[in-house]
Formats: C-alpha cells, sequence, structure tokens
C-alpha cells in the first residue's frame, strides 16, 4: 500500500461525506418546505375543482414526506462499528487504534462502501421526493393558469 | 475533512494533521483516537440540527392535522391523533437536552463561577486513556441520540404511512 492509495480513499471518504451531508441539508429544507405549503392548500380546499379531492391532493405531500424522512432516518451499519462504537455503556478498552498501516487502508475502504450504500439511498429518496414536488408544482402552475385564462 | 456527520464511521482517517507522511508502520495511536473524536462530535452535531428540524416539522404538521380533525374517521379522537406528536416532541427534547457527563468535569468544566485555578495543564491530557474516556462518552451520548432519533422518525414514517393507507381508503 502506497501513500497514493492512502490519499486516494481519503479523498473518496471526504467527498462521499460531502454529498451525504448536501443530501441531508437539501431532505431538511424540503421537508420543511413541505410542512409550510400543506398549510395552505389545505386551507384552499373548498376551492379544489370537483375532480381533485382533498385526499388526491394530500398524498403526494405524504408520500414525499415518507422519503424524505426514510433519507433522514439515522443509520451506523453494523460493518463500521468495529472502529466506530455506538452503546450507551461502552469501556475505554474496546477502543481500539489500527495495527498497522494495511488494517487503515482496509478501514478506509469499508468506510468507502458504507457510505457509497447510504449515500446510494439518500439520493434514490431524494429523487423520488424531488421528483413529485416538482411534477405537483406544474401540475398546479397549470390549473392555476387554466382557470385563471 | 471530517467524515462522520455522514452517519457512519468516517473520521478515522483524515483530520488535517493526518497529512503525516504515509509510511508502512502503524498510523499514530493519539492521531487515531483525536480522528475518532471528531467523528463522534460531528455525527452529534448532525443529529443535533436533524433533531431541531424534525422538531420544527412536527410543529408546523400539527396546526393543518389538528385544523382538520373534523374530516378524520370517528374512531380517530383528537388525543389518539396528537399521541404520536407528543411522543416524538419528547423523544426529539431528550436528543437535543444538553449533556456533559461527569466523567469530563476535569476536562471540561461547566461552573457558574470558575477560578483560574481550575484550569490547570497536566501532561494527562494527552494521554490515550483521556482520550479512549472522551471516545467512551462520546459514543455514548451518540447512542442515547441516535436512539431517540430513530424513534420519532419512525414514529413520523408509521404515522405517515398510515395517513397513506387512510387517504388511499378514502379515495375508493
Amino acid at each position: 500500500m502506497s501513500k497514493d492509495a492512502a490519499t486516494y480513499y481519503r479523498n473518496q471518504i471526504a467527498a462521499y461525506t460531502d454529498a451525504i451531508r448536501i443530501s441531508d441539508f437539501k431532505a431538511n429544507v424540503a421537508v420543511i418546505y413541505g410542512a409550510f405549503t400543506i398549510g395552505p392548500v389545505m386551507g384552499f380546499s373548498n376551492k379544489f375543482p370537483p375532480f381533485l379531492p382533498l385526499p388526491a391532493v394530500l398524498l403526494p405531500f405524504v408520500v414525499v414526506f415518507f422519503c424524505l424522512l426514510i433519507c433522514l432516518f439515522p443509520r451506523y451499519p453494523k460493518e463500521g462499528r468495529t472502529t466506530f462504537i455506538i452503546k450507551p455503556n461502552a469501556r475505554p478498552e474496546e477502543f481500539h487504534s489500527p495495527v498497522n498501516f494495511e488494517a487503515t487502508i482496509e478501514a478506509q475502504q469499508t468506510l468507502c462502501v458504507i457510505l457509497c450504500h447510504i449515500l446510494y439511498w439518500k439520493t434514490v429518496c431524494l429523487r423520488i421526493s424531488f421528483a413529485i414536488y416538482i411534477v405537483c408544482t406544474l401540475s398546479a402552475a397549470t390549473m392555476l393558469a387554466y382557470f385563471w385564462l | 475533512m471530517r467524515s462522520a456527520g455522514c452517519e457512519a464511521p468516517a473520521s478515522i482517517c483524515h483530520r488535517q494533521a493526518c497529512d503525516r507522511s504515509m509510511t508502512q508502520e502503524a498510523p499514530d495511536p493519539d492521531l487515531h483516537y483525536g480522528n475518532l473524536i471528531s467523528a463522534y462530535t460531528d455525527a452529534i452535531r448532525v443529529s443535533d440540527f436533524k433533531a431541531n428540524l424534525t422538531v420544527l416539522f412536527v410543529a408546523i404538521m400539527m396546526g393543518p392535522v389538528v385544523a382538520s380533525r373534523d374530516r378524520f374517521p370517528a374512531f380517530l379522537s383528537l388525543p389518539l391523533i396528537l399521541a404520536p406528536f407528543i411522543v416524538s416532541f419528547i423523544c426529539l427534547l431528550f436528543c437535543v437536552f444538553p449533556r456533559y457527563p461527569r466523567r469530563e468535569t476535569r476536562n471540561f468544566i461547566i461552573a457558574p463561577n470558575p477560578k483560574k485555578s481550575d484550569f490547570v495543564f497536566s501532561d494527562k491530557d494527552s494521554d490515550l486513556e483521556q482520550l479512549k474516556l472522551r471516545c467512551v462518552i462520546l459514543s455514548g451520548i451518540l447512542f442515547w441520540k441516535t436512539l431517540f432519533l430513530q424513534v420519532s422518525f419512525l414514529i413520523c414514517l408509521i404515522s405517515i404511512a398510515f395517513t397513506f393507507v387512510m387517504l388511499v381508503y378514502g379515495l375508493l
């Protein structure tokens, strides 16, 4: 294992971490956006066209909230818990430093796998939510334009 | 360049100090535990951020849900509707509750009237045992934060899934 390998994995981990953090931030903002939007939508429920009952209007919100909360759900996979112990009553002896450089590289590779997996599911959930938001916003704009004209 | 915020054992390898020469020998334990502490701190911070925003989300959602109680089916009384909100609030508030365990008081004093003499440099501060102790404390804090956050997220997810079923049933 060379210096380049360690640098490579370190950069990969930093990139994954950054992407995950940005996904979390976007999901948080999207959840709050949805929560703020649902109030006025429900307030105007009596002005909806007859073909659009309130449950049909609320369904996209519910699906989006579900996806966003799945995206934000805290996960600490077991594969990574050998070095990153999460216990209510851990003992100092349970924390070990890597025995050699190869062990560090292996830990970095494991971490890359874990982060890649986390980022994949976060991205899927975030994409579904944003797609629903975009489609619903476009539908709302189309209907508003239709009734206004 | 810490990677703990991402809900995984991120840290471990980066921190500015990690720019040491990469040789075949075993990594510096001080550096390893320093990175681990950074990872825990970052993960705790991310949990706090999520909990704060989830409190906001639940609080905002409570208004429209309570306002439309007349449209709920008869078996869903108002206390039953409010129960998930309350439990979720309690969990989230426990999650963001500030905790400074007593085991750390030697290094991190929190007192109403501290004196200069309370802050004394000691060689033990850089001791591996101290670093491990800090890891233990942070691990415990992160465990409880994660548990409360997961419980409140699960409550929210189950409530949302239930709402989905009710809405679909209402449409059919």
